[in-house]
């Protein structure tokens, strides 16, 4: 769901976990993944001369309530990794049930995605898009690799959401919550 | 969601994100999190054979 590979980047050869001995297939995998509902976010940060960068996810998850502590993950080989891996801050926003275009816009490798978007810069320059559910701001306290992926752990310095809707993912498709 | 503590384990001290100094509100922030919406899981465990017959 996040940028497509600009190139196919080997993981890190130190890292034990990063071998393909796996016999499982790894699109059935994700597949099987996809079972796994998720609401939708894009990650944003700011590179070093301030411009905005940007990417849909869904591996945002919370970790921890006291202190206050999120991770997402992207993919080491993302076109994006150097901006997120040499930003002090990141931005989580989580998309509203409307905003399913902007989620789209922002999964495709494309050097134009802020264009016609509005947001304003936060914590580290990091973009806070208008119009979603939620914001969480986030200094980055640590990097983790995780096999194909870096984790980023960050610390929640502010936020802020409301009572929209909420954009949903699963099984490939973008949907919307209907409760009981 | 998940069940409650059986006991307030203090966090680990030889880990500096374990601290309280934030300035969120908890329960607040817990709602915050609560707008990203998430599938829901069991999450099952078991103990190896060996172990299992030693009980």
């Amino acid at each position: 769901m996040t940028d497509g590979p600009d190139f196919p980047g080997a993981p890190d050869p130190a890292n034990e976990l990063a071998s393909d001995q796996s016999s499982l297939d790894p699109r059935d995998f994700r597949n099987a993944l996809g079972t796994y509902a998720t609401g939708v976010t894009i990650i944003t940060a700011a590179d070093q001369a301030g411009l905005p960068y940007g990417l849909t996810c869904n591996s945002f998850t919370s970790v921890s309530l006291n202190p206050p502590l999120v991770l997402w993950s992207l993919v080491v080989y993302s076109r994006n990794m150097s901006v997120f891996q040499n930003a002090s801050h990141f931005a989580v926003n989580v998309l509203g049930a409307s905003q399913q275009e902007l989620a789209v816009k922002f999964a495709m490798p494309s050097s134009r995605k802020f264009e016609g978007v509005a947001w304003a810069p936060g914590l580290g320059g990091a973009p806070l898009l208008s119009g979603g559910v939620a914001n969480f701001q986030c200094r980055t306290v640590d990097r983790y690799y995780g096999g194909d992926h870096v984790i980023f752990l960050g610390a929640v310095e502010a936020y802020s959401y409301n009572r929209d809707e909420s954009l949903l993912f699963a099984r490939g498709k973008y949907g919307r919550f209907v409760g009981e | 969601m998940t069940g409650g503590p059986d006991f307030p384990g203090a966090p680990d001290p030889a880990n500096e994100l374990a601290s309280d100094q934030s300035s969120l509100d908890p329960r607040d922030f817990r709602n915050a999190l609560g707008t990203y919406a998430t599938g829901v899981t069991i999450i099952t465990a078991g103990l190896p054979l060996a172990c299992r017959q030693k009980t």
